[in-house]
């Protein structure tokens, strides 16, 4: 009995006009969107190559120190592959890193982007399934069970021996099947084409963030199917289930997410970044204005040096700890913002696609903080084995080694670790499904099909 | 056999759809129950299906209680609806193959499925046309051969001659009488004098949710009694008893 509820539901929704503008959305959307991301991941790497060996030309012409002292290094993370499945907070990882002994850790960006690439950016495979499938998932399903009220198909399914349950199950599943059907295959045909046209290879690791993501994507394309045959079992009219399923729809995607770090701003406040820097360059310049009254004519070229080595590290000192201290709060704030957002499963499957991509909240923080802590301290042990002092007259300065120079190696988390920290926005969207579907269980067996 | 015994139904906001109704139908009678609307000949009908769970009283379906055990009930039931819709996107052959594996008939050969489609009066370049072109009397078509694929005893039609043309209407009392040959029990109800004098074996006249006149065929082939008369005779009555009930509950 099941199956043939199952088989019926599949059958009328293939059959539908409504399937095939879905199945051509998914199409055109996730397909082209794999192959977009890729080109765009490829052309990444390339830029990054090129970077690179640049990088490396310029450091193998450095001999002096002194020059080595004001321009520093500058290197760069390598482009994370699976951003072109979630892109999250990737472009503000891959900038260039510059660290030298004159001037705090800087990240830099490029004078040379097009804007118009940040104003319309290529929407990648998780922004497509958070925005419009979530969008097709509900309009798939607003009137699955207040439309068949209406058409009367409901009475007659209902004048036969099928328990209530079971006909919502069928529902269920067969709408489940040609949403995930449709899904699953725009996915596999873009990825065959970015392997047939790209060579985009992934590593098995990657391969198993992938299968958790594409489960993490069913589960929220599921929640709004859930959600859809909830508000459909809970009015009488397909017109106001429709509205009411836009409406929900608006506040769990476009609403929650967007307004909740305005409302965490509010709980937890903080101060502007203008004010922390302008904060910095006070103790900048306090330091050197200090500086200035202690150093004396006469005073010799090394006593200078140490002079200045323990200003900076001062600065560095006092910077750090105002930093330290805005970094707190700014944690504090992010984590409200994210505890808050979560009613919305948009967030949670927001947060988990970039938590498995690579290219999330956490991954950000922990580049932040391999940038300002490890690379910086890796940089600064290198600085005694990188310099050689003068050794003939012809040499005006102290001359470098360049080739002990630290590599930018930031190794993102484990994937055992990735799918711990992903765990709990996955079980919340299960939670959510379980929610939606118990309430159009309890709200269907009471439904009044007159 | 259908029996309705003491058959109740109080709405929520206090209105009584259903008092106190009692009623058989035995195999191979066609019951035909008029009333205006509002008089609780759906209400009765949804009761009996399992749709509405009565306040008071029960109905039986081949000695069935529909209240204690609904799905055993709707085994021995098909239902035809006013307006039968149906799956748009499907044919009348997947529409009808999906209702009769529904009733749980699942060995059916196509043959019987082509049957009874020719039975009903499909047109053979009907049965594969998708349902969204069809008419209401070809839906209607459907819907009885949708009823007669699930092999009940007991058949329930709700305003089924509503909106059918004359031709229409006459086809489908020639299928409502052999359906009665076959010994089916059919409750109808109609608003239509016309045809429940052509089929009927016994015409209930509801009103204000009571059964206030039952006329047999004999009364019907009377030709001193006029059915139209009688209806409205007995509609008036009973309304007229009914607002100086209202008036004497509100009194007191």
């Amino acid at each position: 009995m099941f199956t043939v509820l199952v088989k019926k539901e599949i059958l009328n929704n293939i059959l539908s006009f409504r399937f095939a503008v879905t199945f051509l959305l998914f199409f055109l959307l996730i397909s082209g969107s794999v192959l977009m991301m890729a080109a765009n991941h490829q052309k990444q790497v390339l830029d990054y190559s090129n970077a690179k060996a640049a990088y490396r030309q310029r450091i193998s012409q450095m001999r002096d120190y002194n020059e080595f002292e004001i321009f520093g290094m500058t290197d760069r993370r390598r482009p994370n592959r699976l951003s072109i499945f979630a892109m999250g907070l990737e472009p503000d990882m891959s900038r260039s890193v510059t660290n030298s002994q004159m001037r705090n850790v800087e990240i830099g960006g490029t004078p040379y982007a097009n804007p118009l690439f940040a104003l319309f950016s290529t929407p990648d495979v998780t922004y497509i399934v958070n925005i419009v499938v979530s969008l097709l998932a509900i309009l798939f399903v607003f009137d699955a069970v207040s439309g068949e009220r209406e058409e009367e198909t409901l009475k007659l399914i209902l004048s036969n021996p099928v328990p209530r349950d079971m006909i919502l199950m069928g529902k269920c599943v067969g709408s489940l099947v040609c949403l995930c059907a449709a899904f699953l295959i725009s996915l596999g045909v873009g990825l065959v084409a970015a392997r047939v046209s790209m060579s985009l290879v992934f590593t098995p690791g990657q391969w198993l963030r992938i299968g958790i993501l594409i489960m993490t994507s069913l589960l929220y394309i599921s929640s709004f199917l859930m959600l859809g045959l909830f508000i459909s079992t809970c009015v009488r009219g397909s017109g106001t289930s429709l509205m009411i399923s836009l409406l929900a729809w608006v506040v769990l995607v476009l609403g929650i997410p967007n307004v909740v770090p305005i409302v965490a701003r509010q709980v937890v406040p903080l101060e502007s970044t203008q004010k922390l820097a302008s904060e910095m360059r006070a103790i900048e310049q306090e330091e050197w204005e200090a500086v200035k009254k202690t150093m004396r004519r006469g005073m010799s070229r090394e006593e200078s040096r140490r002079i200045f080595t323990e200003t900076r590290r001062t600065i560095e000192d006092r910077s750090e700890a105002l930093t330290d201290s805005y970094m707190n709060k700014f944690v504090n704030q992010a984590s409200v913002a994210r505890v808050m957002s979560r009613i919305s499963p948009s967030a949670c499957f927001t947060y988990a696609s970039t938590t498995l991509t690579g290219t999330g909240v956490d991954a950000y923080e922990g580049f932040i903080r391999y940038v300002h802590e490890d690379f910086r301290d890796q940089f600064e042990a290198s600085l005694s084995e990188i310099r050689r002092p003068s050794r003939s007259r012809r040499e005006s300065s102290d001359q470098v080694d360049l080739t002990k120079l630290p590599e930018f190696a930031l190794t993102g988390p484990t994937t055992e670790l990735i799918l711990k920290d992903s765990l709990l926005d996955i079980a919340l969207l299960f939670v959510y499904n379980t929610l939606f579907f118990l309430g159009a269980f309890v709200r269907f067996l009471r439904y009044d099909v007159n | 056999m259908l029996e309705i015994i003491d058959l109740s139904k109080r709405y929520d906001n206090g209105v009584l759809a259903v008092d106190k109704l009692n009623l058989t139908v035995k195999p191979g009678e066609v019951f035909v129950m008029l009333g205006a609307n509002g008089a609780g000949k759906t209400t009765t009908m949804m009761c009996v299906l399992g749709f509405t769970e009565p306040t008071g009283g029960t109905a039986k379906i081949m000695g069935v209680d529909a209240t204690k055990d609904p799905l055993g009930a709707k085994k021995h039931v098909a239902y035809v609806s006013e307006n039968v819709r149906l799956y748009g996107n499907f044919t009348a052959k997947q529409n009808l193959e999906f209702f009769t594996r529904l009733a749980g008939r699942t060995q059916v050969s196509s043959e019987e499925y082509a049957q009874v489609l020719e039975r009903v009066g499909l047109e053979k370049e009907a049965v594969s046309r998708r349902l969204k072109g069809f008419s209401k009397g070809m839906r209607q078509r459907l819907g009885i051969a949708i009823a007669i694929m699930k092999q009940a005893e007991v058949i329930l039609l709700d305003e089924p001659t509503s909106g059918l043309d004359p031709k229409g209407g006459v086809e489908f009392l020639k299928l409502l009488e052999e359906l009665r040959q076959e010994g089916k029990a059919i409750f109808m109800t109609s608003h239509d004098i016309f045809r429940a004098r052509q089929i009927a074996d016994r015409v209930g006249i509801m009103s204000s949710g009571r059964m206030v006149h039952i006329i047999t065929r004999q009364e019907i082939d009377d030709d001193r009694v006029d059915l139209s008369k009688l209806y409205i005779k007995v509609i008036e009555a009973s309304l007229e008893g009914a607002g100086a009930r209202a008036e004497t509950s509100s009194a007191s």
